[in-house]
């Protein structure tokens, strides 16, 4: 594959993810991307087990690359909430995706702060996918 | 295919032997049970010390055999044939009956199962031995098969020696393979036979030169390899360790890559296979760990720490108990131990184990003895192996070749040979699926090794070749098998997302069309229970009630996905109800989350099932599904419609019973609220519809039809009545829904349990429960049903006048005029067979305050006799009912001037007083006074409402004495058209101080002249639409003091004032009501009756005026009494003599001045001066007086006026000291009207 792909999910505590975002950003969703989308989905999730069993056996937050299915590995970041940050991605970029994974743990952080969002709710907001955007084209690039 | 990752293990131990149907006649299932019975006995102990077990596997079909030299597991050493013989199987089909029977005469059914026998035998040209089991066969038939070989039983039931038939088979097979492991000969022949695969030397490269080194060690290595394979079947896994390290020593510098990759992962199996058995029953509950992280933080540290602790209580015992390899014994575990829920095992549990285990010893180092005994704590563990090593010598003839310079088997070591093995092995592309087997081996390793992370990094890096497009060795359905095979290893290791993951890979394999195929039914059916399987990894839950609100659904798209991708299956595999089922899950549990096109479809996918046949599904029922091995649960659709908030209601008023406890038991209670609590709230009655009433909602945006909706209730027999709803559909106005009620019977008294409620949606029956407001709990309503009671109407011939729009009752109406008397009947009617024993009657109807009452009943005194603990007191009348009597009450309403009831308040229609004030008399009720007056007037109306009231009690006394009552009600709309009524009245001084005129103004609102008749027989006409005055003579009351009506307002609370006043009323008006009797007719309508007079009669102020006051004066003008308001004609300066007579009706004495005023009257608004200058008096201007009631007094007074005009004179009356001062009521005078002139 050509160009760098990502999709960047966040895993609630009942497996479902509360945000997702493709990288790079802005390209049109074509039929294809919906499909990929959805292999996505299932790659994400069979990854979960694996980051799981990562949380428990390490102390680290970021648990850098945890599973591979064809051309998408998986890299990912447990918060201390058990919020699981999952990475899919086409390239190996370990240090920019941690590096995304830490600014968009502070962002989480900020956004759970809110009072009137309750954990496990799907993020909404706006200003958080700017940021996440913004990480985006810094990091994963 | 394997059912469990360990099959891949336990196979390398495993002895195989081919079972397999023979003969022309069939029977499935008598076959699976005789394999099933066979299955059973395939471990048997043939040594007790060392412990040495072998296994045997029942197999019908053998794969990979031509490997069997590589790998002595792959072989096949013994064949069954079984046969039925004719009444005990059926034959294969008609062509195979329609031939047998043509060549009965020919060949016997013995001989063609002998036969077949034979030919199953050839076959499998390298079997050790070989049975055949007939069914239904005679012993002697059978000559063509050897006597040792024959197991004829009568029938299956009578097998009972084929246990122990099959024991022997394997023992002969041991026996056989025993002495091949003890034949080591070879490691001394000069020429060592070379064991080689069928096909060996078509893919050989080059020729071997047999008198080379490097030949003999390939010789010697793969001899040492079959002699290693054999330790392993026969239950010596230590020993075969040995010989494979033996092997691989000797195969490795022989470069003999495809045996020493058969050598490699014989010692890694056997390693695995000891450290299996060592750790055989820990693992075992291992497999199960949470499925999501939510569900992991729940669980306490503690527990984690306490699975941790149990599991390394392994004992001796238990192991015994379950041999590692016993799939069903190691599934059974399993089973136990998920129940505890959410038991997790990390992945670094080992060290913990490691550390804990007993001595310090290196786990790894502690495979176990020979005796696959397990080496705990107190065990014989490493530190013994080497005198254990030298003891199995003996046992070992191969040992005495081999070095003792052995690596011990770590981890890493293990590992490592496996990858070894995975490396040699993938040199050779016929032997790709023996090198899957070796990598699902050393995934076996690491399961018990509890190396979750390693595990899945050795999966993902070596099985993902195999899965490859470009791996073109393997098809698409051996690329599915892996992928099922990861999947259940996955589940094992409770990694159940990945096994959701694996197993749907499987399905997409599975389902690969090739050119020119087409999927058929059974490639479905296959993926169905493996798709069904995965649903557990994506958190679907399909057992749970599941409530519509539950927002913590789980990834919600790849549920909605897998889902849909298992109806489809179920749809094109055939089971139709699973299809029905799951994809009502769909739409119920995520029918929020569906687009509309979606949900469209789905919907139409529906509507074709549920028409492809006319079969309806039951959606409550669990369906089984592939023989058994599928259970879906029953679904409740709750979502179609909303069927919300249950309320059970209480029966209709006229229907509604009370239970009335039994007054006679003495409660040992004073007072309790408890006991308060008769349970009137919720009473049902048998045979007596009852309603419930629920809120229904459409969520779709079009029109649902709910069929045979009906009540779930519990308890007692129940008939429910079935509706009809077609609900609009879902918009921003109809977001609430609408309320409904539903209707049962109940059929017998007891408790009642309403729980839910079912309904025909779609074409599908829906069972559903009602939950409570959270939606946590089953809500079950509790009703007590009453036995059969008895039902009591009031029937009555007036015409029907329903009166408000809810109520059904019977209700009537009646016309009559004011003051008319109309007579009518009631009848009281039990229309059921069960008697009354009480019934009585009571009329509500409005107030009246003066005047006879609106309904009254002829038969007053009727009374029945007396019942204990019922209130008979209100009841007018009582009485008796016999089932299905009646009795009839007779009743006559009176026309009450409807102004003169209680109950209307309306403040816009009064009916004034007099305007016309007594301004001559003292008497004058003060304006200020008269809002906080005591008065009743202010009435209207001219539709008044009454009811009759009947209270019933059936002839029906439960058991602790209660009994129930019931009430009914006839209510009777009466109006009144007034005819002559009293439109005002004033009280003028009558002719006499101790009598009043009561003037009344009658007016005749009719059309005709009517004719009044009052005061004995005095006679008036009114004309039509006119007024008349009628002055009635009253003589004032005695009864009620003069102060009477002042001291009562005296009174301490508003009441106690309002009582007196009516007490004092009431007196008055018996009083006056005699002297009020105006009687009118109407002679062209033929109608007479009384003048309705309630109003003045609860007119206070009018009968206060009729009390005889404190004092009365009356006058003699010139010694003539002085009677009318006419006026006295005097000239000026004309003496006239004014007497005053003084009367009390006081008991004590009065004593006071009387003095006389004059005034000259203005006019009518600006009222009167006091002119007392115009008026001269001569001799005594106040004279004293003492008067009481026997005593009267008179004063006379001469007086003259000096100016012209007319006067009025009125006396003052000043008290002496010491007497109160008189009210302006006390005193009742007529001033003395002077018209003054000059000219006389």
């Amino acid at each position: 594959m050509a160009t760098k792909e990502f999709y960047f999910a966040i895993i609630g505590h009942c497996d479902q993810p509360i945000f997702e975002m493709d990288f790079p950003v802005g390209e049109k969703k074509t039929k294809e991307s919906e499909g990929t989308r959805h292999l996505n989905h299932y790659i994400g999730h069979a990854a979960l087990d694996i980051v799981d069993e990562h949380a428990l056996t390490t102390s680290q937050m970021y648990l850098k690359m945890v599973d591979k299915f064809n051309e998408w590995y998986v890299s990912a970041f447990v918060t201390a909430s058990r919020i699981r940050f999952i990475m899919l991605h086409t390239h190996r970029a370990d240090e920019g995706i941690k590096q995304f994974f830490q600014e968009m743990y502070e962002t989480y952080i900020k956004h759970a702060m809110n009072p009137f969002y309750e954990i496990d709710d799907v993020i909404e907001s706006p200003a958080f996918e700017q940021k996440a955007t913004l990480y985006g084209r810094k990091y994963l690039s | 295919m394997k059912s469990s990752t360990s099959d891949f293990l336990t196979d390398v131990q495993t002895v195989n032997i081919v079972i397999k149907q023979i003969g022309p006649n069939k029977s499935l299932p008598a076959f699976k049970r005789i394999v099933e019975r066979c299955s059973r006995q395939r471990v048997i102990q043939v040594s007790d010390n060392p412990r040495r077990l072998f296994h045997c596997s029942f197999i019908q079909s053998s794969s990979y055999t031509e490997f069997s030299e590589l790998q002595q597991h792959r072989r096949v050493f013994a064949v069954i044939g079984v046969g039925f013989t004719n009444g005990q199987g059926e034959p294969a089909d008609k062509s195979t009956r329609a031939s047998r029977e043509s060549t009965d005469s020919e060949v016997s059914e013995s001989e063609q199962i002998s036969n077949a026998y034979n030919k199953l035998k050839s076959d499998y040209s390298n079997i050790i031995c070989s049975r055949c089991i007939i069914i239904g066969g005679k012993d002697e038939e059978f000559d063509l098969i050897e006597r040792h070989e024959r197991l004829c039983f009568p029938s299956l039931e009578d097998a009972t020696q084929l246990e122990s038939a099959v024991r022997e088979l394997m023992r002969a097979i041991y026996i056989v393979i025993e002495m091949k492991r003890v034949d080591v000969s070879f490691e001394k022949k000069q020429e060592i036979p070379c064991p080689i695969l069928p096909d060996e030397s078509r893919w050989q490269v080059g020729v071997d030169t047999k008198s080379t080194k490097s030949y003999r060690k390939k010789c010697l290595g793969r001899c040492r390899k079959q002699h290693a394979d054999y330790c392993l079947l026969t239950g010596l896994p230590q020993l075969a360790l040995e010989a494979y390290e033996g092997a691989i020593e000797s195969l490795k510098s022989a470069q003999d890559h495809l045996w020493l990759a058969a050598a490699y992962d014989g010692w890694a199996s056997t390693v695995c296979i000891l450290h299996a058995e060592q750790m055989g029953e820990i693992n075992c509950g291992a497999f199960h760990r949470v499925a999501s992280m939510h569900a992991m933080l729940t669980i306490p540290s503690i527990e984690i720490n306490t699975q941790t602790g149990d599991s390394l209580s392994v004992s001796n015992d238990s192991v015994l108990r379950y041999p590692s390899g016993n799939k069903e014994e190691m599934k059974l575990q399993s089973d136990f131990s998920s129940p505890q829920g959410h038991k997790r095992h990390h992945s670094d549990e080992h060290v913990r184990v490691t550390s804990s285990m007993s001595n310090g010893i290196e786990r790894n180092e502690s495979f176990g003895n020979e005796s696959g005994i397990v080496s705990n704590g107190s065990s014989p563990s490493i530190r013994e192996e080497p005198t254990k090593v030298k003891a199995s010598k003996g046992l070992n003839p191969l040992s005495n070749f081999l070095s003792d310079r052995r690596e011990k088997p770590t981890k890493e070591r293990v590992m490592e040979n496996f990858k070894n093995s995975i490396d040699e092995f993938s040199k050779f592309t016929m032997a790709g699926w023996l090198e899957y087997e070796t990598v699902m081996r050393g995934i076996m390793y690491l399961i018990l090794e509890r190396e979750y992370i390693k595990l899945e990094q050795f999966h993902r890096d070596y099985t993902g070749k195999y899965l490859d497009d470009s791996n073109t060795f393997m098809d698409h359905r051996m690329k599915s098998q892996i992928c099922l095979n990861s999947a259940a290893m996955y589940r094992e290791i409770g990694f159940l997302r990945k096994q959701a993951f694996y197993a749907r890979l499987s399905v997409l394999f599975e389902l690969h069309v090739t050119e020119g195929r087409v999927r058929q039914a059974s490639d479905y059916k296959i993926v169905y229970p493996v798709l069904f399987k995965t649903l557990e990894g994506y958190g679907v839950e399909l057992g749970e009630p599941h409530d519509i609100k539950n927002k913590k659904l789980g990834p919600v798209k790849l549920q909605i996905k897998s889902l849909h991708e298992i109806f489809t299956a179920a749809n094109r595999a055939g089971h139709r109800d699973a299809a029905i089922r799951h994809l009502c899950f769909l739409l119920q549990v995520y029918y929020p989350h569906l687009d509309s096109s979606m949900t469209t479809r789905l919907f139409e996918d529906l509507d074709n099932l549920v028409k492809a046949t006319n079969l309806v599904h039951q959606l409550n029922q669990t369906i089984v599904v592939d023989d058994g091995k599928i259970i879906i649960p029953g679904l409740q659709l709750t979502r179609f419609p909303i069927i919300q908030s249950p309320t059970v209601l209480a029966l209709q008023s006229n229907l509604a019973p009370t239970i009335v406890p039994n007054k006679c038991q003495a409660s040992i209670f004073i007072y309790t609220p408890f006991a308060k609590k008769a349970d009137n709230a919720l009473l049902w009655v048998t045979d007596c519809p009852g309603e419930v009433e629920v809120t229904v909602k459409n969520c779709r945006g079009s029109e649902l039809v709910v069929k045979d909706l009906c009540l779930i209730v519990e308890g007692v027999n129940f008939e429910p009545v079935q509706a009809r709803l077609i609900l609009p559909p879902e918009d921003e106005e109809n977001q609430s829904g609408s309320t409904i009620r539903l209707l049962g019977v109940p059929r017998e008294s007891g408790d009642l349990f309403i729980t839910g409620y079912s309904c025909n949606i779609f074409g599908l029956h829906n069972e559903c429960r009602f939950f409570s407001s959270n939606g946590q709990k089953p809500n079950k309503i509790r009703v007590k049903v009453l036995p059969k009671l008895a039902r009591v109407y009031l029937e009555c011939s007036l015409p029907r006048a329903p009166i408000e729009e809810d109520n059904d009752e019977p209700s009537a109406e009646a016309v009559v005029y004011s003051g008319q008397n109309f007579d009518h009947t009631i009848t009281v009617v039990n229309n059921s067979d069960i008697p009354v024993r009480y019934c009585g009657v009571k009329i509500w109807q409005p107030i009246v305050q003066g005047g006879p009452p609106l309904i009254c009943l002829d038969d007053l005194e009727t009374h029945s006799q007396e019942i204990e603990g019922c209130e008979t007191t209100d009841d007018l009348s009582s009485f008796t009912l016999e089932p299905n009597g009646s009795k009839e009450l007779q009743f006559h309403i009176f026309g009450i001037d409807p102004t003169s009831t209680a109950d209307d308040l309306s403040d816009e229609e009064k009916v004034l007083e007099s305007v016309v004030p007594l301004a001559t008399t003292h008497a004058i009720p003060n304006p200020d006074s008269e809002s906080n007056d005591m008065d009743l007037i202010p009435f209207t109306g001219r539709l008044l409402t009454a009811e009759f009231i009947v209270r019933y009690h059936s002839d029906i006394t439960t058991e602790d004495g209660n009994s129930f009552e019931r009430k009914c009600k006839l209510p009777i709309a009466i109006s009144i058209i007034p005819a002559v009524t009293v439109s005002a009245w004033h009280v003028l001084p009558g002719d006499s101080p101790f009598s009043r005129y009561i003037v009344v103004d009658v007016t005749n609102s009719t059309e005709h002249d009517a004719e009044l008749v009052y005061s004995n027989s005095r006679r008036m006409y009114v004309l039509p639409k006119e007024t008349c005055r009628v002055p009635i003579l009253s003589p004032c009351c005695s009864d009620v003091t003069g102060g009477a009506f002042h001291q009562a307002k005296q009174r301490g609370s508003h009441m106690m004032q309002k009582m007196e006043t009516e007490r004092l009323r009431l007196i008055l008006e018996n009083h006056v009501s005699k002297h009020l009797d105006i009687r009118w007719s109407i002679p062209a309508l033929n109608l007479d009756g009384q003048v309705p007079v309630g109003s003045l009669l609860s007119s206070v102020s009018l009968l206060k005026q009729l009390v005889l006051p404190a004092i009365s004066l009356d006058f003699f003008v010139n010694g003539k009494q002085y009677v009318s308001e006419d006026d006295v004609t005097v000239g000026i300066g004309q003496f006239v003599t004014v007497e005053v007579s003084i009367i009390s009706s006081l008991a004590a004495e009065y004593n006071g001045i009387l003095s006389l005023e004059c005034e000259q009257e203005i006019s009518h608004l600006l009222g009167s001066n006091d002119t007392s200058s115009f008026m001269l008096v001569t001799g005594a201007k106040k004279i004293p007086f003492t008067v009481d009631k026997e005593n009267k007094q008179s004063a006379t007074f001469n007086l003259a006026f000096i100016v012209e005009g007319s006067f009025r004179v009125r006396p003052q009356i000043t008290p002496a000291p010491g007497q109160n001062a008189l009210l302006a009521e006390d005193m009742f005078a007529t001033p003395v009207a002077f018209s003054v002139s000059t000219k006389f």
